[in-house]
């Protein structure tokens, strides 16, 4: 009966719920917003770039012609990659602790996650800068209990970004693995045991792939996030720590300059479907090769 | 029996996309009237609103009869949307200067009609064509008082940019503007011959502070390292220190050799009420307005005549009150929208390392 039920569960898990065929008219108008109010507008943009001041690509070759714009770009994709990577290895074990968690217990642990989650993002990076600065509460702290003798630096460089970003994005990683956690039956894990796979292989080869839409999707929203933040890293970035955002925002209202910014925000959107595209490919080669796919 | 319909789907989608139609369309009518009853003037808020209500909302509404209402800051992106897709739906705005010198480069802005605004009572820098400066802010030398004694500070943006000789943490706006004229003075260049800035020198002096330099990019976060200590001496502007100094900060600032930095108030280009606008402008160059705008906050007035309406406490905090006016320069805002794109790209490269 067991076996059935898991079976049947399987099933469900790989073939997506699809609304019957009259239902589908629904989506309609949610469509025509998304069309109206997002696709057009980014159509706009990516137009702009390429026929405003004149038509032609003069503002990527002005982008191709100094290398300080491609570094930035490369910078935002690392800060992204590297955000994503800790968050993921950081919400890993919280999400697998949470998920076993019930009752009151399971309440508790979700409204420590949600409630930074709620917080502005402006006020929990002025917090960290709080805790940061070199007379902050952190270093204070140091100094006086005779653990360090010069205040260490920890903000306006990249461990600041890195610890801010990956605080204010940890719920978005957090729970989408929950949710793909919370769905998974124990009696498979219980099947594997049966079956006599020890612990590790429990894990790598029944656990983990349960788990991977849970990590893509994670992943995928805080890498997509990470690309378009611009606060944390002002505010507790070094210069080095400049992001494509903030160049964005510079062409857009300080100089006016909207094909350039357009120009700009078109290769960030190319270069984060490149990715996403890439992405998607490994993972399914992974999954059709078994290695991470049952 | 034929005209029974039933309400189904599609007359209901039909009706909502008819409402949809119809709501934007009975709104026109009202923006046809001759004269407005109200106006809403955008500006930076804040202490600046109060300041700008008390100074030259209030005295307009009592000569005109126009209400005014202030709005949400308008930044240069929004007036240039604003007006190329032509819903301007404001015919004042306060801004930032060297933003109103960018919208002017444009084209996206109203000529100031000097018939109605008389330009002679004003001062030299304050008339633009497209654009006049609204008060004198300053972009000054501040310093924490627990960690650099009067004595130990730097005086002169030369000892600015000389670690060696005034050791200590230092704090600068991260960006290129402003930035880069403190940097010019601090290499030599004198004030009176700023501009063109000399770039090359200018980054020189950047590079000799690289090692004890933090950057800061709001005016409420300039203030605060200094406030805090984090930094021992950077730039403020002077509005930001003012209220902390008074009420006990262990902060001061001074404005020797201070850059003038701005804000203009502008009309936009296809403004509805351009007539009524200029009429706000001219109220706005009353040097009784602008006392009382002056004792609401500490940016000096464009309309000399103001000085000896002030008592000598408000003068004091005044930027470019003539005792704290002998070595000060104004910012060439100009410049900036002329130039801006390359020297910018050339900071953030620079910034890049």
């Amino acid at each position: 009966m067991a076996a059935i039920d898991t079976a049947q569960r399987a099933q469900t898990l790989v073939r997506p719920w699809t609304p019957a065929r009259g239902y589908a008219l629904l989506l309609l108008a949610p469509a025509a917003v998304l069309a109206i109010f997002f696709i057009w507008p980014l159509v706009q943009v990516v137009i702009r770039s390429f026929v405003e001041p004149e038509i032609g690509l003069g503002n990527y070759a002005r982008i191709f012609a100094t290398t300080t714009y491609l570094r930035v770009i490369a910078n935002t994709m690392t800060l992204a990659a590297t955000v994503a990577l800790v968050t993921l290895v950081l919400a890993y074990p919280v999400a697998w602790m949470v998920s076993g968690a019930r009752g009151n217990t399971l309440y508790f642990c979700l409204a420590l996650i949600l409630i930074p989650f709620w917080t502005s993002v402006v006020i929990r990076t002025f917090a960290w800068m709080v805790l940061f600065q070199r007379r902050g509460v952190l270093n204070s702290f140091l100094v006086s209990s005779g653990l360090i003798e010069q205040p260490l630096r920890l903000m306006h460089n990249s461990v600041g970004v890195h610890i801010g970003m990956v605080h204010i994005l940890l719920p978005f990683m957090i729970l989408p693995l929950l949710s793909s956690m919370r769905s998974i039956d124990p009696t498979i894990m219980r099947a594997a045991s049966v079956l006599g796979a020890n612990p590790l292989r429990q894990f790598v080869h029944v656990y983990l792939p349960l788990t991977m839409p849970g990590v893509s999707a994670g992943v995928l929203l805080v890498f997509i996030s990470a690309l378009g933040f611009f606060i944390t890293p002002a505010l507790l970035g070094g210069p080095q720590n400049m992001t494509i955002a903030v160049l964005i925002e510079q062409q857009t209202s300080r100089l006016l300059d909207w094909p350039m910014a357009s120009a700009l925000a078109s290769l960030l959107l190319a270069a984060t479907a490149l990715l996403y595209l890439l992405y998607d490919r490994i993972s399914r080669h992974l999954g059709a090769a078994g290695v991470l796919g049952g | 029996m034929k005209q029974r319909q039933h309400l189904n789907r599609r007359s209901l989608l039909a009706s909502a996309a008819g409402i949809a139609v119809v709501l934007p369309v009975m709104g026109f009518p009202t923006v046809l009237r001759a004269k407005p009853e109200r106006m809403t003037i955008p500006n930076p808020g804040g202490a600046l609103e109060e300041a700008l209500k008390a100074a030259y909302f209030k005295t307009f509404t009592e000569k005109t009869g126009i209400e005014i209402s202030g709005a949400p800051y308008a930044d240069t992106a929004k007036i240039k949307a604003m007006v190329e897709n032509n819903a301007v739906d404001t015919d004042v705005i306060f801004t930032d200067a060297a933003d109103a010198a960018m919208l002017a480069k444009q084209g996206l802005l109203e000529p100031i009609d000097f018939s109605v605004v008389d330009k002679s009572v004003l001062i030299p820098e304050a008339v633009h064509e497209h654009y006049l400066l609204a008060d004198v802010a300053a972009y000054a030398m501040a310093w924490n008082t627990k960690s650099m004694s009067d004595d130990k500070r730097p005086k002169t943006w030369a000892e600015f940019f000389d670690p060696a000789a005034k050791p200590g943490q230092r704090s600068l706006w991260k960006y290129a503007a402003q930035t880069l004229e403190v940097a010019a003075m601090g290499a030599g260049q004198s004030r009176d011959k700023l501009y063109p800035l000399d770039l090359d020198a200018a980054f020189a002096k950047l590079d000799a502070v690289k090692g004890s330099l933090t950057w800061w990019d709001s005016g409420a976060q300039g203030a605060q390292l200094i406030i805090d200590g984090e930094t021992d001496v950077g730039t403020v502007w002077n509005g930001r220190l003012y209220k902390p100094r008074k009420d006990g900060a262990p902060v001061d600032y001074t404005f020797d050799h201070c850059l003038y930095v701005c804000d203009s108030i502008v009309v936009p280009k296809g403004a509805r009420n351009k007539a009524e606008a200029m009429t706000f402008i001219a109220n706005f160059t009353d040097p009784k307005n602008q006392a009382v705008f002056c004792k609401s906050i500490p940016y000096g007035p464009v309309n000399p005549a103001t000085f000896p309406l002030l008592d000598s406490e408000t003068k004091a905090a005044l930027p470019n009150a003539p005792e704290n006016a002998k070595t000060a320069v104004f910012q060439n805002f100009g410049y900036w929208a002329d130039n801006g794109a390359k020297i910018i790209e050339q900071f953030n490269k620079w910034l890049l390392g």
